[in-house]
């Protein structure tokens, strides 16, 4: 259990910033989600932090040292790879043990671990197994074993589900809590997924080009973002009204209400919410329907809605700035 | 097992493994046996039976004197002497005992390199003093036979009749003649020789221009034995074939017939040719001397010298030796001028890498 | 590890080769200018070497265009076959051309006006045709079948026209293969020295490498040697230099053939009739060395004498030593220069460092009577280092090769298996052992078998160096042919042969890829 500090971290492939200035903190024994498009730098931020890269400026500090030159191992972390990069020339069993082999344990010692480490991730029928044997969750949990074995202080995850389908992804996310809330290890947890990180996080941090635009609670985040470009990246709505720039969560938008009437556009059913499209005034903002809702809707209704107005965040006329409540 | 002990132990096995063959390299280097001889690869095999000459010679030198001895055979003469030359320029000492086969041209080159010692076996009177002299006076080499250069025709395909070397000059005769490569073969040396004495000396015109009219037609080979082995291959249509003036003997003998006829050159009613002497020499610090010295003793003996007409083709060096009948069909070397007399040794010993040289310059066009 | 393989380079080939340059010696160049060959050999060298090149991307060429065009069976023979006679033992081709083409050949006793292929000018471009058009197929085939088949498809839903597909998409793709096979069969062919040894014979057939090798071993002119080595090497280093320039847009030859069976009708008839020639071509010398290995020329029988003469064990006259020590000596040869081969090639992926990257390729500009004569100069002053010498020689010979085909199956390691190990404290030599080796098993065992046919085979350097006792198989051929053993040659050829067809079979079947 440890936590993580990064101040003023910069790195630079080429020409191009993967990280610009970043300054952030991963508090011990949580599951900190650092969230971004592609491109935005997240990976290389978990790469530094594990050792695999090394910063140009700036210091990473966990539990209060400064790790810099350390390699991996020193730094008690561990990670697991958006594939599960497990050695094909190796079982089950070898694979998790992988990483215990260079700390010189005994025989027993390795062996108690392993099992244990198959036991809670529910694989111990496959030790003696080979990876290309095995289905694509089986692997990730493999390859999370491997990573338990060797009881990081800090177990790192580069995007670990996102090669799963949807099913399977949503219940090892589950899994990865409840295993995070028995071991008490601290986390890090990269994705590209919103929903993934509002379900799992603790602590979130918001990235992008290189930049950290959000830290902190996650559900507060996604209510009251502090940018734009966050809120762009929570998928709010966005609209310009009486020339402001303002935003809000298709949360914010209450259909019992009846201050705001629209027009609906479109309709899209899903799993326990679905959502519409409403054309208002100049817009089209979204909104969440309950599904039992939905079917009561059609398409070119008329609509009776209200807007939370403590969910709207006004950013001004160039939309920077803002952060207070308005009325419209 | 752990892993470093399993590379250690790999690591180990490699070094056993060479360790092994430097051993066993260092036990075959050592040519296990009391004599060492460098011969060319057709010395004596020419006879009826080469197996039972080759006997005779060798293993009856073995159970004469008790000795064991191993026999290397190189493509040619010329050969011996380079590799006796490279192991005493690398290594300081020579594997072999004794060369046989350096003649009166090798000879030179082989003492301008210092690898030779000096012998006079206690027999030598058999060997007629003229021989040796030719050979060489101060007994570097002792001669076992002896033989001309000159031109061998097959008379199923072509005749040749009073001809000298000017008639090759004309390209239909050229192209069917096979000759030896002088910088590789002791016969094609004579040969060049033969061909420089007689331009030079006899018809004092460059020697140069000979082979710049012959060489885009002749056939050159490395060896005697490839070069025969043309001659007889009757699609290769290459009649001629630079060789002995024995070789219609060898034809009368095996085919009783001179098919296989032999003329040297013809030149203002003369007729002229190289004497191409054959000897067996001691190597320098030959590591066993004593048993040398022996086998020289025994080559130039009666033992041996019986075998060296039909077998060896040439004339054996002993004078106490009778030709046999089909030697009437041979050319003596007392019936022509030997143009051996027309350049001296000096002059070989100074010219002979550079007359080389000239030639490969020549045959490269 | 750098130190390492540093010290093992610098024994292996670059001391030897330096070796070389420190010797030079003005005299020996002034000597040379003055020599009419060298610029006779001069010529005859490019010149058989331009003829070899353009007719092997020629003859090749048009063999790889039609494989990759056609649906035939003959596919998966004919490269079969072609990768055999690529990598056959040069003395083995050469030996094979002579019982074949040569006089009183086994075809030409019955077609005398083949003997073209055996003899002369024409008969040392037939020998390096055999051995190269080959690779052409090779490079032209995979170059066809590595067009993206979008963009294939693409052009071929306007209309199936061979004329103008040809134009439009194959030719511009095989341009560049083209260029390097030609390229690559001109660096061979340059150097190529049993060929014009065996079938050549007279000097004026006789590239800068028989000169080399006969000025040292004829001449015992060391300085003359060096000096004409030096106008080799300079030569050799543009065009291998050239050659890996043009080959870097080579590197993906994965075969996955379209099997489009463009060809029909008449133009298929004439397509397959060529291959079958072709692979005629190609086999007719490997079998005439089997066929002349029972056979008696002298007696016109069947018989086991040759291959009883060679597993007699016993000791050759002709050879200086006993047969069973030239096994020996061959199998020892191939099987250090493997080790140390692949060792060195480990290490250079493994640090991945680009100057000792190049610092492997650089052996590919010394021709092997180069690198014979550097080891010469380096190791024969120790009787006991002769045998060091060879196998210094072969492995150089065999570095650019191996470590490309090692360099090609590291980069092929997904880069997270890597870094997992890295993550787990998992590295260095452990690493090297429990992780990368194990993921390399096949283009290890490629490689090996590169390594292993390079040395068997090898020509050049060994006739340099090589004494009786240090006689490998190669060398055993070459000196019992020119004594006219046509038996035993035959017999030591069929083993060689046996060896490195057995090994190539692995590589085929492993890999469809090739050098």
């Amino acid at each position: 259990m440890s936590e993580v500090v990064l101040r003023e971290v910069t790195k630079k492939f080429g020409d191009t910033i993967a990280l610009d200035s970043v300054s952030s903190y991963f508090p011990r024994g949580k599951i900190t989600v650092v969230l971004g498009p592609s491109g935005s730098g997240k990976s290389t931020l978990l790469r530094i932090i594990s050792g695999l890269e090394n910063p140009d400026r700036g210091d990473i500090i966990i539990d209060g040292e400064e790790v810099e030159g350390l390699e991996p191992y020193q730094r008690g972390v561990a990670m697991v790879f958006q594939y599960p990069a497990l050695f094909p020339h190796l079982s089950v069993y070898d694979n998790i043990a992988f990483g215990l082999e260079p700390l010189k344990l005994d025989k027993k010692e390795i062996d108690d671990r392993v099992k244990a480490a198959a036991e809670t991730l529910e694989i111990k029928d496959l030790l003696d197994r080979y990876p290309s044997m095995l289905s694509g969750g089986e692997m990730q949990r493999v390859a999370l074993a491997r990573a338990l074995v060797v009881r990081p202080r800090i177990l790192l995850l580069d995007e670990p589900l996102s090669h799963l389908d949807v099913n399977l992804r949503t219940k090892l996310r589950r899994e990865l809590v409840d295993l995070q809330r028995r071991l008490s290890i601290t986390f890090i947890y990269v994705t590209h997924d919103q929903d993934e990180a509002l379900e799992i996080s603790d602590h979130l941090i918001i990235l992008n080009q290189g930049k950290v635009i959000e830290e902190g609670e996650p559900l507060k985040i996604y209510l009251a973002p502090n940018s734009i470009e966050s809120a762009r990246f929570l998928s709010h709505n966005i609209i310009v009204i009486n020339d402001e720039l303002i935003s809000f969560p298709p949360e914010a938008v209450i259909l019992d209400g009846d201050d705001e009437y629209g027009v609906v556009e479109s309709i899209y059913p899903a799993r326990g919410y679905g959502s519409i499209a409403i054309r208002w005034t100049n817009n089209v903002i979204y909104a969440y329907v309950p599904l039992e809702q939905i079917q009561n809707l059609s398409q070119g209704a008329t609509i009776r809605f209200s807007i939370n107005y403590e969910l709207v965040r006004k950013w001004g006329k160039r939309g920077v700035g803002g952060g207070e409540l308005h009325r419209v | 097992m752990n892993w470093k002990l399993r590379m250690a132990f790999i690591i180990i096995a490699i070094i056993i493994f060479t360790a092994g063959y430097a051993y066993y390299f260092s036990t075959t280097q050592r040519l296990e046996s009391e004599l060492v001889i460098y011969t060319y690869e057709s010395l004596l095999k020419w006879g009826d039976d080469p197996e039972a000459v080759y006997n005779a010679v060798f293993k009856g030198f073995e159970e004469k004197y008790g000795v064991t001895v191993k026999v290397v055979e190189f493509p040619d003469a010329r050969d011996t002497l380079l590799a006796v030359i490279e192991e005493i320029n690398l290594y300081g000492e020579p594997k072999a005992d004794i060369i046989i086969g350096l003649d009166n041209i090798l000879v030179e080159e082989a003492k301008g390199r210092g690898i030779l010692d000096r012998y006079i076996p206690p027999n030598i009177d058999v060997i007629p003093k003229d021989l040796r002299d030719a050979l060489d006076p101060d007994g570097y080499s002792i001669p076992y036979d002896y033989g001309l250069i000159a031109f061998v025709f097959d008379r199923e395909r072509i005749v040749l009749e009073d001809i000298s070397l000017e008639d090759f000059e004309d390209p239909a005769l050229a192209s069917l003649l096979v000759a030896e490569d002088p910088s590789r073969s002791s016969t094609g040396i004579s040969f060049l020789l033969m061909e420089i004495a007689f331009y030079e000396k006899i018809l004092g015109t460059d020697w140069r221009d000979w082979w710049i009219s012959v060489r885009d037609y002749i056939n050159v080979q490395p060896s005697w034995g490839d070069a025969y082995n043309i001659f007889f291959t009757e699609e290769a249509n290459r009649p001629i074939v630079v060789s002995y003036g024995t070789d219609p003997a060898y034809s009368f003998y095996f085919y009783n017939s001179t098919r296989y006829d032999a003329v040297v050159l013809s030149f203002e009613g003369k007729d002229y040719a190289w004497l191409q002497i054959e000897g067996i020499s001691i190597v320098k610090d030959a590591p066993h001397r004593k048993a040398a010295e022996k086998f020289v003793e025994w080559f130039i003996s009666e033992d041996v010298q019986q075998y060296m007409a039909l077998n060896n083709w040439m004339y054996p060096a002993n004078k106490n030796i009778e030709l046999p009948s089909s030697y009437e069909y041979a050319i003596h070397p007392d019936e022509v001028i030997a143009l051996n007399q027309y350049l001296s040794k000096q002059e070989i010993r100074d010219n002979l890498k550079d007359w080389l040289k000239e030639w490969i310059n020549i045959m490269s066009g | 590890m750098a130190s390492l393989y540093i010290i093992i380079y610098l024994l292996m080939f670059l001391l030897p080769s330096l070796l070389i340059l420190l010797r030079i010696d003005l005299d020996g160049i002034f000597r040379l200018l003055h020599l009419d060959f060298l610029l006779n050999s001069f010529i005859f060298t490019v010149s058989q070497s331009l003829w070899s090149s353009i007719l092997s991307v020629i003859i090749g060429g048009a063999a790889g265009y039609i494989l990759a065009l056609s649906e035939t069976k003959l596919s998966s023979i004919l490269r079969g076959v072609g990768l055999a006679s690529f990598m056959a033992p040069p003395i083995v081709v050469a030996y094979g051309f002579t019982l074949l083409y040569g006089e009183a050949g086994l075809i030409t006793q019955f077609i005398p006006i083949l003997s073209f292929l055996g003899t002369g000018f024409s008969g040392i471009v037939a020998a390096h045709v055999f051995y190269n058009s080959p690779l052409a197929m090779n490079l032209v085939f995979a170059g066809l079948s590595g067009i993206p088949r979008d963009e294939f498809d693409a052009m071929s839903i306007y209309g199936r026209n061979l004329r103008y597909l040809t134009r439009k998409i194959f030719i511009p793709y095989l341009l560049p293969s083209a260029f390097a096979s030609f390229l690559l069969t001109f660096l061979y062919s340059f150097t190529s020295l049993a060929i014009p040894l065996v079938i050549g014979g007279k000097p004026s057939l006789w590239t800068i490498e028989a000169y080399i090798y006969w000025i040292m071993k004829y001449l015992l002119d060391t300085k003359l040697a060096i000096a004409l080595t030096l106008v080799q090497l300079l030569i050799m280093a543009l065009f291998a230099y050239l050659y890996l320039y043009f080959s870097k847009s080579l590197i993906s030859p994965e075969i996955s053939p379209y099997r489009i069976g463009f060809l029909r009708g008449w133009q298929r008839y004439i397509s397959l009739s060529y291959l079958i020639i072709l692979l005629l071509y190609l086999v007719m010398p490997f079998i005439s060395i089997l066929y002349s290995s029972f056979r008696n020329p002298y007696t016109n029988t069947f018989t086991l004498e040759g291959y009883m003469e060679v597993f007699g064990g016993r000791f050759s006259n002709i050879l200086g030593t006993s047969h069973i020590n030239i096994l020996i000596n061959t199998f020892y040869y191939a099987f250090m220069v493997t080790i140390i081969s692949i060792s060195l090639s480990i290490v250079l992926s493994y640090l991945n460092n680009m100057y000792l990257n190049l610092s492997a390729l650089l052996p590919l500009a010394f021709s092997p009577v180069t690198l014979g004569l550097g080891m010469y100069l380096f190791y024969l002053n120790v009787p006991e280092f002769r045998w060091v010498a060879i196998v210094a020689a072969h492995v150089a010979a065999s570095l650019p090769l191996v470590s490309r085909s090692i360099d090609i199956g590291f980069t092929r390691i997904p880069k997270e298996l890597l870094e997992a190990s890295e993550v787990f404290n998992v590295r260095g030599l452990y690493r090297l052992l429990k992780v990368i080796l194990p993921l390399m098993k096949e283009p290890l065992m490629i490689a090996a078998s590169l390594a292993l046919v390079v040395s068997l085979g090898e020509f050049g350097a060994t006739l340099l160096l090589h004494n009786p006792q240090t006689t490998t198989l190669s060398i055993a051929i070459y000196k019992l042919r020119a004594a006219r053993r046509f038996m035993a040659a035959s017999a030591e050829a069929s083993i060689l042969m046996a060896i490195t067809m057995i090994i190539l079979i692995y590589i085929a079947r492993k890999s469809g890829r090739w050098i």
